[in-house]
């Protein structure tokens, strides 16, 4: 299993356990993978890639997926921010 | 289209003859990829109107920091270097219009 699909199964697990679910694009799903694992590489955690990341480890610890926000991003718009997780069906 | 950096951005913003459309963006952020052909279509049509400008923020950190862009895609209209109006998210493409048709308007009566 590559890395991606490793995360990406990682992250649905966390979705099933929370009641949402990942966006059914497979594309869209890994290319954010993608970019939570280039964050990683770059900055030393899986932040969200559509955050600005300070480069402060407090002021960014929020915006590690799942960030701060997913839920109530996903309970008012139906997916959080960036479109990783969705609402269930 | 443009492509601002912290290099470039004062001296392209303030020097512009038109309002500058910018796009902050990044590689791996799905929104700003869906939004980015609907921005490029859109400032084609409004060619004679303003420009589109784009800000990978892997590339601009300070900028991003002074316009304090948290989430992206981000953009701004900058019209005689200052931030007029903006939004933040992707969005189809008639509700770009028209909010970029409001604001044009307004500011042509100022």
């Amino acid at each position: 299993m590559t890395k991606i699909e490793e995360l990406i199964k990682q992250y649905e697990e966390y979705a099933q356990k929370n009641g949402f679910r990942l966006n059914p694009g497979k594309g869209i799903v890994e290319r954010l993978v993608k970019g939570l694992l280039e964050n990683e590489k770059k900055y030393g955690a899986r932040y969200c890639p559509c955050r600005r990341i300070a480069a402060n480890k407090e002021e960014d610890r929020p915006k590690i997926c799942p960030c701060q926000w997913h839920r109530e991003e996903i309970e008012k718009d139906g997916h959080c921010f960036c479109g990783l997780f969705v609402r269930p069906c | 289209m443009l492509e601002l950096t912290d290099e470039n951005f004062e001296k392209e913003i303030q020097g512009a003859d038109k309002p500058i459309l910018v796009d902050f963006w990044a590689q791996w952020c799905m929104p700003c990829l869906m939004l980015g052909p609907i921005l490029e279509k859109v400032a084609g049509e409004y060619k004679d109107k303003l420009t589109l400008a784009k800000v990978n923020l892997d590339t601009a950190p300070q900028i991003s920091q002074k316009y304090r862009i948290e989430q992206i895609p981000t953009v701004i209209l900058f019209k005689e270097g200052k931030p007029i109006s903006g939004f933040i998210g992707a969005r189809p493409e008639p509700i770009i219009k028209e909010w970029l048709e409001d604001i044009l308007k307004k500011n042509d009566k100022n």
